[in-house]
């Protein structure tokens, strides 16, 4: 979180993280393309050739001012694949709120697993516990076949009182109300810590 | 929430009976109501690998098998039965253009208790910033922000340099000076945070001891000069071909010594009052109607 008093500006930064090819980048994609473009940043991608993504996508969503203070979201995805993990540790780096894009593919639920837990040890080496950084879990690809059932997905990922949601980000569904549900979060995380 | 992998190894009654039951099936080969049975048994604990491992020797195709047999991995990564599954599934698989498994995996009877260990760590935790712990948040007064404002105008004016800019080390923006309209700054500051820490990386890779403090970006025209400020920010200043780079170099040394004591004052309570009053209350109401807003216009 950072807070310029002087722009009266409350910038957050939310990171999108997930196993490789789990839609991470869908995600901000979709956001990207529906938004008002007045509102937000272009949409960054650093990718390789093949359309992975080596370093980040980011994206900032600058919202017109409220009670004088005027919100910035600043989105980021990490690196799926496993090759990256520096970077995905880097990116997390004063995170005010986390998305958890899990691929709901019964194939995938083992490169979940193995996310899940790497990323709540990075959290913890970067001194972010989950009393500081909120979490929301989003089960994404839920239009495939060979879906891993939705109370696996929860018992797994979605510790209680969790928000989740089942998503199809390539076109949109679950999007936005797993993006609103993150800044609900973070900003009442603000609200405390201040 | 760190917890949700690490506290579910309960033995539930319900899961042990349907556990038992979905055993006494896939024995009997009765594979449909095995696969019902163990699958219960994952969404009531998703943890016990025994029901992954058994539903690996019901599965309806080898892919589906490999990944019950991955999951039971992820649980596990000591797992042998796991590891012999695996093996045998692949050895199956080998040959390109071969038929499915000629016969069928059997996962051999388990008659211990679950093995409830907890998944070792086995990645190597990457050697990025020596400091750990962050600074929680940032707040900046109005009369910090002016005199980083003022302190960012000397150096460009200084310098020569196009324009200067002073994120933190997670990429955020905190100042810019100069002619930066034509330039997303933001993502710049997170390109730069990026890259020096890639360069800390690869100072730690080489063997290097201490970091690698600066970078430079030359190019033709533009040169983008990026170093440290302390533990947590950074300043990045864009300089073209007129501007020496040993000026530059001089300039952001006295700048740092400049910024660190406007950034050590902690801001005066008065404007946290403020934002607080501007937080409190309705002020989560008023976002999401004004993140509904900024969505819908596109939806249509």
């Amino acid at each position: 979180m950072f807070i310029n008093w002087k722009l009266r500006e409350l910038n957050l930064k939310i990171v999108y993280y997930g196993p490789a090819l789990s839609g991470k980048t869908t995600n901000l994609q979709y956001i990207h393309a529906r938004t008002n473009p007045q509102l937000r940043s272009e949409l960054v991608s650093l990718k390789t050739r093949e359309d992975r993504t080596i370093f980040f996508d980011f994206l900032q969503l600058e919202l017109g001012q409220i009670k004088g203070l005027k919100p910035k979201f600043n989105l980021y995805t990490v690196p799926g694949q496993v090759m990256y993990e520096a970077t995905r540790k880097l990116v997390l780096q004063g995170a005010d709120g986390i998305v958890f894009v899990a691929d709901s593919q019964m194939s995938r639920l083992a490169d979940n697993i193995q996310a899940f837990k790497t990323m709540h040890r990075h959290l913890q080496d970067l001194g972010l516990g989950p009393q500081r950084v909120p979490c929301v879990v989003q089960f994404n690809k839920r239009d495939l076949p060979n879906l891993a059932p939705v109370p696996v997905l929860k018992r797994l990922f979605v510790p209680n009182g969790t928000p989740w949601f089942e998503s199809v980000a390539t076109d949109g569904a679950g999007v936005f109300e797993t993006l609103k549900a993150t800044i609900n979060l973070v900003v009442s995380q603000a609200q405390q810590q201040l | 929430m760190s917890d949700s992998l690490q506290t579910r190894q309960h033995p539930t009654p319900l899961a042990d009976q349907a556990l038992q039951a979905g055993i006494r099936a896939a024995r009997a080969g009765k594979k449909r109501f095995a696969r019902q049975l163990l699958l219960k048994v994952t969404e009531l604990d998703p943890m016990r690998e025994e029901a992954w491992l058994w539903l690996s020797g019901v599965a309806e195709s080898p892919e589906e098998a490999l990944a019950y047999l991955q999951t039971v991995l992820a649980l596990n990564p000591d797992n042998r039965q796991a590891q012999e599954g695996l093996r045998w599934l692949q050895s199956q698989h080998s040959p390109a253009g071969e038929q499915g498994p000629s016969g069928e995996y059997e996962p051999s009877p388990v008659r211990e208790a679950p093995v409830a260990t907890p998944v070792a760590e086995t990645e190597a935790s990457p050697g990025l910033s020596s400091s750990g712990e962050l600074a929680p948040s940032l707040v900046l007064s109005v009369e910090q922000a002016e005199a980083i404002d003022r302190c960012l105008d000397k150096i460009a004016d200084r310098s020569g340099a196009c324009c200067i800019i002073l994120a933190d080390v997670t990429g955020q923006l905190i100042a810019e000076r100069g002619q930066t309209s034509s330039m997303n700054t933001q993502v710049l500051s997170a390109l730069a945070a990026g890259e020096l820490v890639a360069t800390h990386e690869l100072a730690r890779l080489v063997g290097e001891q201490a970091r690698f403090k600066l970078l430079l970006n030359e190019g033709e025209s533009q040169n983008v000069y990026l170093s440290d400020v302390g533990e947590q920010l950074i300043v990045i200043i864009v300089f073209d071909n007129n501007t020496p780079i040993g000026l530059v170099r001089l300039v952001l040394k006295q700048a740092v010594e400049e910024l660190t004591p406007i950034l050590m004052q902690s801001p005066p309570t008065v404007a946290e009052t403020i934002m607080n009053e501007a937080l409190d209350g309705d002020f989560a109401q008023l976002l999401e109607s004004e993140l509904d807003a900024s969505f819908q216009v596109q939806q249509a």
